[in-house]
């Protein structure tokens, strides 16, 4: 127990110094990669525990970009103020919308946060507040450094948050709701208030993310923030990674992004190549995530590999 | 036996489920006190198991009445009845399939009427249910993994987790054999002396004659006897629902 | 109420072409429940197909349809046989997943091999039409709701008639049941995402005589294929080509009287209202 909390210390340190001592373009990518990271984790909560795929967190996201767009550009309130606005407008959204839709089941639901994210974007268009299509400009702010701090601590407190949720109560709720959501309810568990809170935290991480994310661009639109791509990128690196683990959307993020950057810098579309063969790979070889295979191959050897293709092929 | 009349817990009025034009249960009309053992039986497809999702809150009644501990849960949602302190077994087993067996049993010892709070306080209750049901040697293995008996042993071990006052068991024994059976009878009566009440499903006829307190006898949807098992089993009602069908 | 008429002609023959594209992924999602990502960039393999046989072997594209529809047809048997068998049985979000991948390995490969440009298949009769009444009918158009028609019709007869189609049927409906009658489901699910796929093409074929093509036009019409196979009930052709037909015709609505930038917003408004309003029937499949 102290050796993990020393190492974790001394990751965060470590993760804390890569501004001072990294470069500009580096500092950029990592605060992507951060951002990204916290979207995984928030999609961990729902998707990965309750087992409920949301593929529309997008959603929160861009609800986030705007809350903070707006009450900074239009109203000029402060960065903590738009920072406010932006988690209210995303857990107002999971609040509203999450019990009808949390009432439809795999990929129906999927689809319909999917669709709720395309209306959205669309009624973001469509708003003059919002700047409609044009988008908003904010305030503008030159330190990478701050942003990149707030990014990392944004993602600390959303992995803090699934770290609590794989250790109490409301977590085994969720679990449980995954594996027999019928069995669940008739154990005692208040299965809709349940998801619904699990759709409110994901939301809440993932609209700060898009705050923090609208302040450091200074330029948002509809396209940018309400972007489909986000979706999927934050679904395959938690799958990745491994849902229902405390690590694994962090550690599947920073290794995707970390390397589709580095193809990316040779050789620019081969990036969406590279993903689209890891996911068929992944899937096949680790249909439960890298740290389920870590923690299986390091149990079984290389027997998991033929477990799996076992088990899941026809 | 006690002077005073023991407590009613448990008031079914004129119960009755209708699925789009198929009628399963009509009118069921009974009570249970407490620490009783109400044995429920009737041929198959008789409405038994309907009966018992009625109370457990997994379906709602076309029509009727369920009055338990004084309040009336007829509309209430399973979760809120569980949380009262009604439990129940499934017929086809639901285990959490992902999920160890003492993972298993720590969900129902967190919620439920038990509803502890504390995740290491609920997994150590869980770890006594375990061994009190037979599973202490299967506690870390996949729900899913188990073979038939010990499923079964996994379904009782959740149930009695939520520490139910009233345990709904729908034909627990199915498929043991002798002294499996003689086991079975002798935890449910274990259970019992603690307080709970229980309502049993059951198709082996020598265990819920020498179980029941009272019998309950669904034929047909319909309610056609009640009462003590002597009286009820030559009740000539009953033997010809039964009329064919070989008894133990 | 000339111009109403033939904004509703308009929409009834989009329509039909687009339950023509959803069929292929509502009868995969059915029988095999895989959610195909991949079923628009299958669409746009289609079309491609079509478009080469048109202007390089001078095939008229109507003829050159069945071709296609073959070539996809072993296209996406190969598919199933060698990637898809090997996860089928995994949680339905791999499925997901997996063909997820596939369409971006199968976009990327087709803008390197084909360049991102608009491509349009273009006959000689692509321009002419017919006046009925107040409205004009555009023949490439009508040429492709027929086929649409007759696809779809086709599909319906193969699945109830034929033994094969039968046997796609009962593996949908139980595989263990279906295996005890001697079914061999690795032959069945090869051969019902091998009809998928050719519809696919089929659609995509037709698609770039109407329309364009390019490599990234499967994405919206995966999106649209998802809408309508949900409403038209997944492997149930008529009612898939009905809610295409809904589709079409709420899409062609909505351009008219609202704007054009409203039919993204109509198509998945309608789809979430849909879903939330009547899971019972829905929540069943899942």
């Amino acid at each position: 127990m102290i050796k993990a909390a020393i190492a974790t210390v001394a990751v965060v340190v470590l993760l804390a110094a890569v501004p001072f001592i990294a470069h500009e373009t580096v500092v950029q990518y990592a605060i992507n990669a951060l951002l990204l990271a916290t979207l995984a984790q928030g999609w961990n909560i729902v998707g990965g525990y309750a087992g409920y795929p949301s593929f529309g967190n997008s959603v929160f996201y861009g609800l986030g970009t705007y809350g903070t767009a707006i009450a900074m550009a239009q109203f000029h309130h402060s960065f903590e103020t738009g920072l406010a606005w932006a988690a209210v407008f995303g857990v107002a959204c999971a609040l509203i919308f999450g019990i009808p839709i949390l009432r439809l089941r795999g990929p129906y639901f999927a689809i319909a946060t999917l669709g709720l994210s395309a209306v959205m974007g669309a009624i973001a268009a469509n708003v003059p507040i919002a700047g409609k299509n044009i988008g908003l400009i904010l305030p503008l702010f030159r330190g990478d450094r701050m942003f990149y701090e707030l990014s990392l601590a944004l993602l600390l407190f959303a992995t803090g948050i699934v770290l609590w949720v794989s250790k109490s109560r409301f977590g085994a709720g969720l679990i449980a709701i995954r594996e027999d959501e019928d069995a669940a309810q008739v154990m005692g568990i208040n299965t809709t208030a349940y998801k619904v809170a699990a759709l409110a935290l994901a939301a809440l991480v993932s609209g700060l993310a898009g705050g923090i994310h609208a302040y450091w661009i200074t330029f948002i639109d509809p396209a940018s923030a309400f972007d489909g791509s986000l979706n999927v990128r934050m679904v395959i690196m938690t799958l990745f990674g491994g849902p229902g683990t405390v690590l694994g959307p962090v550690i599947g993020a920073l290794i995707l992004s970390g390397v589709s950057e580095v193809l990316a810098s040779q050789v620019s579309s081969v990036a969406s190549l590279f993903y689209g063969f890891v996911i068929v790979l992944a899937v096949i070889f680790m249909p439960r995530g890298l740290i389920d295979m870590l923690a299986g191959v390091r149990f079984h050897g290389l027997r998991y590999f033929g477990n799996n293709m076992r088990r899941y092929r026809l | 036996m006690s002077t005073a009349a023991p407590e009613k817990i448990f008031e079914a009025r004129g119960l009755t489920k209708r699925f789009r034009g198929l009628t399963a249960l009509s009118d069921i009309t009974f009570t249970a006190a407490r620490g009783e053992i109400l044995g429920l039986i009737g041929p198959n497809g008789a409405g038994k198991t309907t009966l018992i999702s009625l109370i457990s809150g997994t379906l709602y009644p076309t029509a009727g009445e369920i009055t338990f501990m004084g309040r009336r849960i007829e509309k209430l949602p399973a979760y809120r009845r569980s949380r009262l302190g009604i439990g129940r077994t499934f017929q086809v087993m639901k285990p959490f399939p992902g999920l160890s067996v003492l993972e298993n049993v720590t969900v129902g010892a967190l919620f439920g009427a038990a509803g502890e709070r504390n995740r290491g306080k609920a997994q150590q209750k869980a770890r006594e249910l375990c061994e009190f049901a037979g599973l202490g040697k299967r506690i870390d293995q996949r729900a899913d993994a188990l073979g038939g008996p010990d499923r079964k042993r996994l379904e009782f071990a959740k149930a009695l987790a939520m520490q139910p006052k009233l345990l709904l068991l729908d034909e627990v024994m199915a498929g043991l054999n002798p002294t499996e059976v003689g086991e079975v009878v002798e935890l449910i009566k274990k259970i019992r002396s603690t307080g709970v009440t229980i309502l049993v499903i059951e198709h082996v006829m020598k265990a819920i004659r020498s179980l029941s307190d009272r019998l309950l006898v669904i034929h047909h949807g319909q309610q056609i006897a009640e009462g003590l098992p002597d009286q009820v089993l030559s009740d000539p009602r009953v033997v010809e629902a039964y009329l064919g069908k070989r008894r133990h | 109420m000339g111009l109403f008429g033939q904004i509703l002609v308009n929409g009834i023959l989009l329509g039909g072409l687009y339950g023509l594209m959803a069929l292929g992924m509502g009868l995969v999602w059915g029988v095999l429940n895989i959610v195909n990502l991949a079923h628009g960039a299958l669409i746009m393999l289609g079309g491609y197909a079509v478009y080469f046989l048109y202007t390089g072997a001078g095939i008229d594209p109507f003829a050159a349809l069945p071709l296609a529809m073959a070539a996809l047809f072993v296209f996406g048997y190969l598919l199933q046989r060698f990637v898809l068998n090997l996860i089928v049985r995994s949680a339905l979000l791999n499925t997901l997943l997996i063909t997820f991948g596939l369409d971006v390995v199968l976009v990327y490969l087709a803008q390197l091999s084909f360049s991102a440009d608009f491509r349009t298949i273009n006959p000689p009769y692509a321009g002419n039409n017919t006046e009925i009444g107040p409205v004009t009918v555009p023949h490439a158009q009508l040429f492709a709701f027929l086929v649409a028609l007759l696809l779809a019709g086709l599909l319906y007869a193969f699945l109830s008639r034929t033994k094969t189609g039968r046997a796609i049927r009962a593996t949908s409906q139980n595989l263990t049941a279906a295996r005890l009658y001697g079914v061999n489901p690795r032959n069945i699910y090869c051969l019902t995402f091998g009809i998928g796929a050719a519809l696919a093409g089929a659609a995509g074929g037709l698609y770039g005589v109407v329309s364009q093509i390019t490599p990234y036009m499967g994405v919206t019409l995966t999106a649209k294929s998802f809408v309508i196979a949900i409403l038209g009930g997944l492997d149930k052709p008529l009612g898939v080509i009905v809610g295409g037909l809904v589709l079409g015709i709420a899409e062609a609505m909505t351009a008219l009287y609202l704007d054009p930038t409203f039919t993204d917003i109509i198509s998945f408004g309608l789809l979430v209202v849909i879903l939330v309003a009547r899971p019972a029937q829905l929540v069943g499949r899942a």
